[in-house]
């Protein structure tokens, strides 16, 4: 029985994208309130890593343009190495999460991240995240909007995992 | 046996899991690229586990890494162990590298696959991405032709009020509005979005090049591309759009050169060459741009360039009744025009690509042909004063007008309905404020707008000035009281005061003015057909002229008063008050 099995702490990192104007906005605009338009990253084994319009990037944590996260949220501790973890990463960049996969709405970072978060911790991560595209999609404006934003990606950098097969 | 050990670190065999006891439980097992259910015994061990994956997946144990909750499943563990029950989803990784080590990692291995994980890395830098753009272009507007509309923060459109549905025509009015108020040009001129879009001479450029005429008038004079295409002199032009004491100076040097200029043998015909080649195409293409808009036509003429934001214009808006100015139908709003007039010499020059002269702005405003049509089309349509007037932004011009005494009256000086008679425009100068008021005055709006009403003021007008002529020393307290008060139709006992010190020498002309404004309005009575007197007895005046009658109010004057009959005129002027 091995128990040498180390232990890596998990971390979810929030980022509004919005600067705090979805928080003020977005009764107005929506009708309903939104406290931010929530971009995340998972960090571990001293990486962030994230899910964008470009696939799947990582970089040192808070070091995308986003800087600094809003707030952090511990997902546990995991015991998957990194190596493992990036084996892992590999095979989601070659499926689920490579680059053109990317949906604004339906498979964005906080898909990525809570994917991510199962896998290493078995947690998921908060729901306000995830519930954000069907919340913005039940208001008219988000229903309006919806073919602008499906356009976008949000990219906010780092660098490109690639499938390593 | 019921129950395979739980601590059975080698058991490798491939016994399958009896299962007689264990409930069979449905395990997803996930993998980044699939998904399957495997159905195990609730107590089998991981071991029995990895054999069922590896089966279904194709993979061999050894390749199989299995996560759940966070922690790596090893292989003498079990999976009640872990708490995986029916329903829950455990984590496959399967490894292509093949490494000896488990799942769990020592730190030994994790350092060394930090290494290997972070190689590419060279810190990731903080790309920024792309999602923000550049932000040097601004807001470029897609309306080429008109710099103005690319700001949505500015003046509001809908307070325009001119009640056009064309955009075309809103635009060219905002642009008004703000020539019209000086504090908001130099506030637009202070917004960072502006000058960092003026700051990029590209765009500037592009901006003026996108107006077609604007491209002929270069391909025809490769000069003026020139003049585009240099940077310095483009920031320099903007440096003056933004600040008018340096324009002022600007044009004091420019209408200094110009004049040493013409006094070099040779040197004025190379001026007139310059003006030929460039002022008038540029005014045609003002011109025919807004061909549709009074106010351009009446710019136009006055106007040298319709685009480039080079110079800045003095003059918000043409006041058809009022001292002339110049409209700026250009597109860059950020300054503009040239203005030229078609017997001032103020020609392009290097540090005046578009020859503004102030001094000369709204000269001969009114033989203009595009006066003309502004008046025709006034006249026509009696709706389009009210428009005209009503809009804010003839106000606010009418206002900043009213305040800068010194502009207005710069720009009567060159009226040529004054020229010759200096008298006349210190009177027109002293009363300036009180008949810009009188414009404001919305009543007076009203009655201008009115056509008939215009045009029995205008017959009041050639009444009294008949009455004058014919006996001058009659009424003249009355007259001048009843003159700039009549137009206005409003207050007209307040310009009493004003205007009794004014001597009777200045009335005539200031009839004349007035009526020649009616005259406009009312669209003419009899002979009037929106071409002012001056234009239709131009031939008659000469002759008076050259038989010796230099005064040519009064010689005008008589004209209108005999319909244009040029011996009568002249028993008319040879038997009134000497003007």
């Amino acid at each position: 029985m091995s128990q040498s099995t180390s232990s890596f702490p998990v971390k979810l990192y929030i980022y509004d994208l919005s600067r705090g104007m979805a928080r003020q906005l977005s009764p107005v605009m929506l009708g309903r309130q939104l406290d931010g338009i929530w971009h995340t990253g998972v960090v571990v084994h001293g990486q962030e890593f994230f899910f964008g319009g470009a696939g799947i990037n990582y970089c040192p944590p808070s070091g995308t343009m986003l800087g600094d996260p809003d707030s952090v949220v511990e997902l546990g501790s995991t015991e998957v190495n990194e190596e493992l973890f990036m084996e892992y990463l590999g095979s989601l960049a070659e499926s689920e999460y490579s680059g053109d996969k990317y949906n604004v709405f339906e498979h964005n970072c906080n898909t990525f991240s809570n994917d991510v978060a199962q896998f290493l911790t078995g947690r998921k991560i908060p729901s306000y995240i995830t519930n954000l595209p069907s919340e913005i999609l039940s208001t008219p404006f988000g229903q309006a909007l919806r073919p602008l934003l499906d356009s976008m990606a949000i990219n906010p950098g780092g660098n490109n995992i690639n499938g390593q097969r | 046996m019921a129950e395979q050990g739980a601590a059975d670190p080698g058991n490798n065999n491939n016994n399958k899991p009896e299962a007689s006891e264990g409930t069979i439980i449905k395990v997803t097992v996930k993998t980044p690229k699939d998904k399957e259910e495997i159905a195990i015994a609730e107590d089998a061990s991981v071991t029995q586990f990895k054999e069922e994956i590896s089966k279904r997946f194709k993979a061999k144990q050894d390749q199989l890494v299995l996560i759940f909750a966070g922690k790596i499943l090893k292989d003498g563990d079990s999976l009640s162990q872990h708490g995986i029950k029916d329903g829950l989803t455990v984590h496959l990784v399967i490894k292509t590298a093949h490494k000896a080590s488990d799942g769990g990692s020592t730190s030994a291995s994790s350092s060394a696959s930090t290494q290997a994980g972070s190689s590419s890395t060279s810190s990731p830098a903080a790309n920024p991405a792309s999602t923000t753009g550049p932000t040097g272009s601004g807001p470029a507007p897609t309306q080429a032709p008109n710099i103005m509309s690319g700001f949505g923060d500015l003046a509001s459109l809908a307070g325009l009020g001119m009640g056009s549905a064309n955009f075309m025509e809103l635009q060219q009015q905002m642009q008004r509005q703000l020539m019209s108020n000086p504090e908001m040009l130099s506030q637009i001129m202070e917004n960072p979005l502006v000058q960092n879009m003026m700051s990029n001479p590209d765009l500037m450029r592009q901006m003026i090049m996108a107006n077609p005429q604007m491209q002929q008038l270069m391909e025809r004079n490769p000069e003026i591309s020139h003049m585009l295409n240099n940077p310095e002199l483009m920031r320099q032009t903007m440096e003056l759009a933004r600040n008018p004491a340096m324009m002022q100076e600007m044009m004091r040097n420019q209408d200094r050169a110009l004049s040493n200029l013409e006094s070099i043998p040779g040197g004025y015909n190379a001026l007139r060459r310059m003006y030929t080649d460039i002022q008038e195409p540029m005014f045609s293409a003002a011109r025919e741009q807004f061909g549709s808009n009074p106010f351009s036509a009446l710019g136009g003429n006055s106007e040298s360039g319709a685009q480039p934001s080079r110079t800045e214009n003095r003059e918000p808006l043409p006041n058809p009744w009022g001292p002339p100015n110049s409209s700026n139908p250009s597109e860059s709003g950020g300054g503009t025009t040239g203005s030229t007039s078609t017997s001032g010499t103020t020609n392009p020059s290097v540090s005046n690509p578009l020859g503004v002269n102030p001094g000369s702005l709204g000269n001969g405003m009114f033989n203009s042909p595009g006066m003309q049509s502004l008046l025709q089309q006034i006249s026509e349509n009696p709706q389009l004063m009210q428009n005209m007037l009503s809009a804010p932004y003839m106000r606010s011009m009418m206002q900043s007008l009213a305040q800068n005494p010194e502009l207005a009256s710069q720009v009567m000086m060159n009226n040529p309905l004054f020229a010759g008679n200096p008298q006349l425009q210190e009177q027109f100068r002293a009363q300036l404020p009180i008949f810009l008021q009188q414009m404001q005055n919305p009543e007076a709006l009203s009655v201008m707008t009115n056509p008939r009403a215009m045009q029995a003021l205008m017959q009041i007008q050639q009444g009294l000035q008949t009455l004058q002529t014919e006996a001058p020393g009659l009424m003249p307290s009355l007259m001048t009281g009843g003159i700039p008060g009549v137009p206005t139709g409003g207050a007209v006992p307040t310009e009493n005061p004003a205007s009794s010190p004014s001597s009777a020498a200045t009335n005539p002309a200031q009839q004349q003015l007035m009526q020649q404004m009616l005259q406009m309005f009312a669209g003419g009575g009899g002979s009037a057909t929106s071409q002012t007197p001056e234009v239709r007895f131009q031939t008659q005046l000469d002759q008076l002229n050259a038989m010796g009658f230099i005064n040519r109010e009064a010689n005008l004057q008589a004209l209108i008063a005999t319909g244009g009959d040029i011996n009568a005129a002249i028993e008319r002027l040879l038997g009134s008050q000497p003007s």
